[in-house]
């Protein structure tokens, strides 16, 4: 009688342990959530460059063009206008050397002699291209080394290269020209858009000696233009 | 261990850095493309002709002296001097006296002639002619006839025409006129590639009576044709 006495206790004190547990309120907060990275992707859009146009008869009988679907009209009975010497940039098309890759830009600068302004000054000859920048990310520009390397038998004797460029911010109506110096480092945004200019110089000496040697050369042009995420751009050493 | 734990720490020193290198996000345009430059390139025409066709008056192929007015070797003589000279019509003599030669090269294709020497031989005052030759454009971008520079045996700048015109030179340095030029055409004109120029000068010889003056010398003066790229022309 006593052992069934122990046996209904423990019962009882086991049950009231599991009350106790059914008693106890809760609550639970509960995390949910996705996760998406940025993007830093620079899309090359829009191509240009310079055509000095031959207008036979005109009045000068030259136009230099920056339009490239610009056509001069004939002047009279004159033959039609043509093409003397051009600089441009286009997209890289399948089977060129090298392969393209993701945003390549082929650039041409053909038949190059001096280009003078109206006041005279040498100016350079332009090739161009627009992009934009499309990524999530803010980025810095990145101006890699752009050379010309002298095709075998040529030598160019002093011609120079640089980049230039005009930005212009999401929303902007107009193009900031900045400097080559500028362009380094240059802060680009989702939608701010940026203009590369290729510049070429083909210098004008005092002698026929020293211009010589840049007549009739060939060579080819490489460079890389990289934008990076602003917060890893480090500037080149000055 | 201390050695240990030194080179756990550079490890992560180096990953670390590994880490910041591989943390930047970049996106790249590249650019390939081609430059070639265009070429100013003029180069003369052979042969050369002349209103006195340019025969010796004896040796190998010579016609003697003479030869009569009709005789294409028969020389030709100004009628007046000064710009005159160049206005009046010339008289064709009866004898072949004077002569002109070149050493043109045989033509090549392809050849570029930068100079060419024009020889009068056995001048004498009144003697005229008229030479005439072509100039090539054998470079890529058109030119235009831009001046020609009259220069000495010592490349003395004598002269210089930026238009048609006469002008007479001091070749034998005595203050006086010896040979006096009037240069034709083209000034201005534009020539394509592959394309040339007709040009041509009428020289005649003067009565030079200056200090020292001998018969028997040799002149000599060159005249520079330059063209220029025929958006900068002309030149300043």
């Amino acid at each position: 009688m006593r052992k069934i006495g122990l046996l209904a206790l423990a019962l009882v004190l086991a049950l009231g342990a599991l009350g106790v547990g059914y008693a106890a309120w809760t609550d639970t907060v509960t995390i949910e959530g996705t996760v998406n990275t940025g993007t830093v992707d620079i899309v090359v859009e829009n191509y240009s460059g310079m055509w000095m146009w031959k207008v036979p008869g005109g009045n000068p009988d030259y136009e230099l063009s920056t339009d490239p679907a610009y056509t001069p009209n004939p002047v009279g009975e004159n033959p039609r206008p043509f093409i003397v010497a051009y600089s441009s940039a286009a997209q890289t098309t399948a089977g060129a050397t090298p392969a393209p890759v993701d945003d390549s830009v082929t650039v041409t600068f053909h038949n190059l002699f001096p280009l003078t302004d109206a006041a005279g000054t040498v100016i350079p000859w332009e090739a161009d291209f627009e992009c934009h920048y499309v990524g999530s990310i803010p980025v810095k520009v990145m101006l890699e080394a752009i050379e010309i390397e002298a095709d075998k038998g040529s030598n160019f004797s002093d011609l120079t290269i640089d980049i230039s460029g005009y930005v212009k911010l999401d929303g902007a109506t107009s193009w900031t020209k900045v400097t080559p110096a500028e362009l380094e480092g240059t802060q680009l945004h989702y939608c701010d858009w940026v203009r590369f200019v290729i510049e070429i110089l083909v210098p004008q000496h005092a002698t026929e000696a020293l211009n010589e040697p840049n007549m009739g050369q060939n060579g080819t042009v490489t460079g890389q233009i990289k934008v990076i995420q602003w917060n890893e751009y480090k500037a080149p050493p000055s | 261990m201390k050695k240990f734990g030194l080179l756990c720490l550079a490890l992560v020193l180096a990953l670390g850095a590994l880490g910041v290198g591989y943390a930047a996000w970049t996106d790249t345009v590249y650019i390939n493309g081609t430059v070639n430059t265009g070429e100013v390139c003029m180069s003369l025409v052979c042969p050369f002709s002349y209103l006195d066709n340019g025969e010796a008056p004896d040796g190998e192929n010579g016609t003697g002296y003479l030869v009569g007015k009709t005789h294409p070797s028969a020389d030709w003589n100004a009628s007046s001097t000064g710009t005159a000279a160049f206005v009046n019509n010339p008289v064709h003599m009866e004898k072949n006296v004077g002569w002109i030669t070149t050493n043109c090269p045989e033509p090549v294709e392809g050849q570029v002639v930068e100079e060419v020497v024009i020889t009068l031989h056995n001048m004498y005052p009144c003697y005229y002619n008229h030479i005439s030759f072509g100039i090539t454009n054998c470079g890529t971008i058109p030119i235009k006839l831009d001046h020609v520079t009259f220069l000495d045996a010592e490349d003395v700048v004598l002269a210089t025409l930026t238009n048609d015109g006469y002008l007479a030179l001091d070749l034998s340095k005595n203050q006086v006129n010896d040979v006096e030029i009037y240069w034709g055409d083209n000034f201005g004109d534009q020539i394509e590639p592959g394309e040339h120029w007709d040009l041509s000068f009428w020289i005649h010889i003067m009565q030079d009576e200056g200090i020292d003056f001998t018969q028997v010398q040799d002149f000599t003066f060159k005249a520079a044709v330059t063209g220029v790229q025929w958006n900068e022309y002309p030149l300043d």
